[in-house]
């Protein structure tokens, strides 16, 4: 064969370079997809994107049939709840009970009434605070018009109150058994 | 410790319903509160069982509080269980979020750039001049707190008003939000809590009564960097470094390859040396490494190499990098025949 006159001859000639092993690719990797199963894969929103819709969001407010824009600020009065900040400590003898703040009206002989849990005591139930304080500790039954903040009930019992004052028996008023606060009258407890 | 509590209204007092299955330390009790007038009354309850309220729900309505108390080591601590009020004209309302995440560990989530739905039911509102004040409508409360610095760390910074509406309807009802409202310009980092709270306004004006309150976990976008490829072509298949940032939880990530440009949509071949899989609750950070990526780009030619994700929101895209492999031996030169000679 005769070789023809070239002065430059370019080729490209492909060439492998070592000898290459397809690396098996485990069609149920990341997610155990089933083989063959064809995904749909979209682009990812820029910051832009995002940071437009945020935005619009935000402009749009609160749309929908029965809500009603409010145009001012309505004040919110919450207060944390606490069991025991509204209640009172009554100690005596044998151990001490957690009663509503304000329930026990006049103070007695052999009991305190404290506003902060007394420490080195026992815990008693309101049953057994009762059972084991029978001399110095009384019930104060108030009726439905007092609860329901009748003016005139009210004056009898806070005339009753005074009446028992001095008699040295601490009375807690109360409601079928349990201990119920009236504000009106205040709280023993120590500060 | 668990205290269902279930609050069934009466016309004149309520049936309370407990059951408890707490330590024999804790000591259950039940607190009404008179709402407009004055009036505390408490009394321990029953673990399981039920009873009449210990008074008569006046016409402004009682608020129940169901605690639990003991003396503790540290002294005496108290735990709420729940809450409940009642009234002839309180309205009732309740709050859910849902989003395009079926998570359903805790709080519902969603991400910085996708949007979620505030559910609600209302009942007990009136209408007329005649209705109670506290009747007419009730405040719907959004606050919203973002975390500060790096959110895998939750660092929750403090809650900030949002915004106010009324909800005026009885019935239920939704407001669809498109994106999340933390604020913030970097969707691959902001993240927070969105809060919503449902109040009665027993005098028409302030907003005293929680109704109920929804909260929805906010995370950020996922962000991938791409590092390795250096040189416009390579003969040999450059080492590649995937830096992901801020993972979804429970997500997958992986890289793929195909030969030719950038096409969105592709399904190529995945590499199975590294994916990341985010079983936490939180974001998470991960590094994936090729180092072989010469099996796999076997012809000389431009391979598109992308990181794509799967979230509850779909599969995405996230990065992409083109390597530009060229194997190919190139001969130049000249030939002159011997006859030239």
């Amino acid at each position: 064969m005769k070789i023809s006159d070239y002065h430059f001859l370019s080729l490209l000639v492909p060439v492998t370079l070592g000898a290459q092993t397809v690396v098996p690719v485990d069609p149920n990797c990341c997610g155990n997809d089933p083989e063959g199963t064809v995904l749909e894969i979209r682009q990812s929103a820029t910051a832009e994107a995002v940071n437009a819709r945020r935005v619009a969001a935000a402009e749009k407010g609160y749309q929908a049939a029965s809500v009603e824009q409010a145009d001012e600020k309505v004040s919110i009065r919450s207060e944390k709840k606490s069991f025991l900040a509204g209640s009172e400590f009554l100690v005596g003898a044998h151990g001490f009970a957690i009663v509503p703040k304000g329930s026990t009206v006049t103070p007695g002989r052999g009991l305190t009434v404290a506003s902060e849990a007394p420490t080195g005591t026992k815990l008693q139930s309101w049953m057994e605070f009762q059972h084991s304080n029978p001399s110095v500790l009384r019930l104060l039954p108030v009726t439905e018009a007092m609860l329901a903040g009748d003016e005139e009930a009210l004056e009898t019992l806070a005339a009753k109150v005074k009446a028992l004052q001095t008699g040295g028996i601490a009375y807690v008023t109360s409601l079928n058994g349990n201990p119920v606060c009236l504000p009106s009258f205040g709280s023993l407890a120590a500060n | 410790m668990r205290f269902p509590f279930l609050l069934k209204g009466l016309l004149a007092g309520a049936v309370i319903t407990t059951s408890a299955s707490a330590d024999d330390e804790w000591t259950v009790t039940l607190v009404q509160k008179h709402l407009e007038s004055s009036g505390v009354f408490q009394g321990s309850v029953a673990r399981e069982g039920s009873r009449v309220s210990f008074a008569p729900i006046p016409e402004g309505g009682s608020e129940f509080n169901l605690w639990a108390y003991r003396n503790g080591p540290l002294g005496l601590e108290e735990h709420l269980v729940d809450t409940e009020t009642v009234g002839a004209y309180l309205p009732k309302g309740t709050l859910w979020i849902t989003t395009a995440d079926p998570y359903a560990g805790g709080i519902p989530r969603t991400r910085i750039d996708q949007g979620f739905t505030l559910n609600f039911e209302i009942e007990g509102l009136r209408k007329g001049g005649d209705a109670p004040k506290a009747a007419k409508k009730v405040l719907l409360d959004h606050n919203v707190a973002a975390a500060t610095g790096d959110p895998k760390t939750s660092n929750l910074g403090p809650e900030e008003d949002f915004g106010q509406s009324f909800l005026t309807r009885n019935g239920t009802g939704a407001i669809n939000f498109s994106a999340s409202n933390i604020p913030g310009t970097d969707p691959y980092n902001d993240s927070g809590v969105e809060t919503f709270r449902l109040f009665a306004l027993p005098d028409g004006q302030t907003a005293e009564l929680e109704l109920s309150k929804a909260e929805v976990q906010v995370w950020p976008m996922s962000k991938a960097t791409i590092s390795g490829v250096t040189k416009s072509s390579y003969t040999i298949a450059p080492e590649v470094t995937v830096d992901l940032v801020n993972l979804y939880p429970e997500s997958e990530t992986w890289v793929q390859v195909y030969p030719g440009p950038e096409s969105v949509g592709t399904n190529g071949t995945r590499l199975t040396e590294s994916f990341a899989l985010v079983s936490d609750v939180k974001p998470r950070d991960s590094v994936l490494r090729f180092t072989k990526l010469d099996s796999v780009l076997l012809d000389s030619g431009e391979w598109t190499l992308e990181v794509i994700t799967r979230t509850p929101f779909g599969i995405e895209r996230i990065a992409h990098t083109s390597i530009n492999i060229d194997r190919d031996l190139a001969l130049r030169g000249s030939f002159q025949a011997l006859s030239d000679q």
